[in-house]
């Protein structure tokens, strides 16, 4: 097999992890328990996800213009993603919500109602 | 003025790879949008150290294998508290930075919420210390570990 096949090979099975780190990402915003925990949820999305993703495209692009383009999106995204994410953790608590701090039973109790409220 | 200059370049060099015409009207335009882009953030007065903090920037490939190496183990260990959430043990913990710039601090505290598993909420100037929200136990205890600390001190230079 050729070098060029076994390039386009992992950056298929790249974009597809990524795919399916960005799905598990969505499930974790809705599984997890309140707001700050769900946030570890979405981080999956901003790095794993997003990530992998785009490394697929840099391996599948056809030309350095868009290999260039994909490294300026992903250095922006590593710059952006966290900061957005700082700024809600800060916001929530600064509007007053304590994150919950208990054992995993209670948590699992405690998660129920946070559902209900969400 | 070197500030000037740097980030002329730096705007010049992006404007280079992403425009793709490469004839002489254009080639002096793209420059003199540089050079005017630079001129106005000058002004601003956001070309400081903060605003383009070249010591880190330079030194930030050294760090990124290892940090792309953090991300995938806790993307993997956030996964698994997501199909489990009965995993979930969330705590904050104060985590001491010793970064001695702003730019060194803020540094620090996104690669804390880029790992998965960790996100801080508050950072503290004064202090220099960084709230973070943790997990599980395991993530917030990665977390207290000096090691990324220590990285990210390295990216700010020896010299100061």
């Amino acid at each position: 097999m050729s070098i060029g096949g076994i390039i386009e090979i992992i950056g298929m099975a790249s974009l597809f992890i990524g795919s399916v780190a960005v799905i598990f990402g969505a499930l974790g915003l809705l599984r997890l328990g309140d707001v700050y925990q769900r946030m570890h949820g979405t981080g999956i999305v901003d790095t794993g996800g997003a990530g992998l993703i785009l490394f697929g495209l840099l391996l599948l692009s056809p030309d350095w213009t868009v290999s260039v383009r994909l490294i300026l999106i992903g250095f922006i995204l590593v710059l952006t993603g966290p900061t957005a994410t700082h700024a809600i953790a800060r916001a929530v608590r600064a509007a007053g919500e304590e994150p919950e701090n208990v054992a995993p039973k209670k948590s699992a109790k405690r998660k129920t109602s946070n559902r209900r409220r969400a | 003025m070197r500030q000037i200059a740097i980030s002329t370049a730096l705007l010049y060099a992006i404007w280079l790879l992403l425009s793709g015409h490469y004839t002489g009207l254009l080639l002096t335009l793209g420059f003199l949008s540089a050079l005017g882009a630079s001129l106005i953030a000058a002004r601003m007065g956001v070309l400081d150290e903060e605003g383009l903090p070249m010591q880190i920037l330079v030194r930030l490939p050294k760090v990124t294998l290892w940090l792309i190496w953090e991300i995938l183990k806790s993307n993997y260990g956030v996964v698994k508290v997501i199909l489990n959430p009965k995993l979930a043990q969330p705590q904050m913990v104060s985590v001491k930075a010793s970064q001695k710039t702003v730019a060194g601090l803020v540094t620090h505290a996104n690669f804390i919420t880029l790992t998965p598993g960790t996100v801080s909420v508050d950072v503290d100037e004064d202090k220099n210390i960084i709230l973070v929200h943790g997990l599980t136990d395991e993530f917030a205890a990665a977390c207290l570990e000096p090691e990324m600390d220590e990285r990210v001190s390295g990216l700010e230079g020896p010299s100061q």
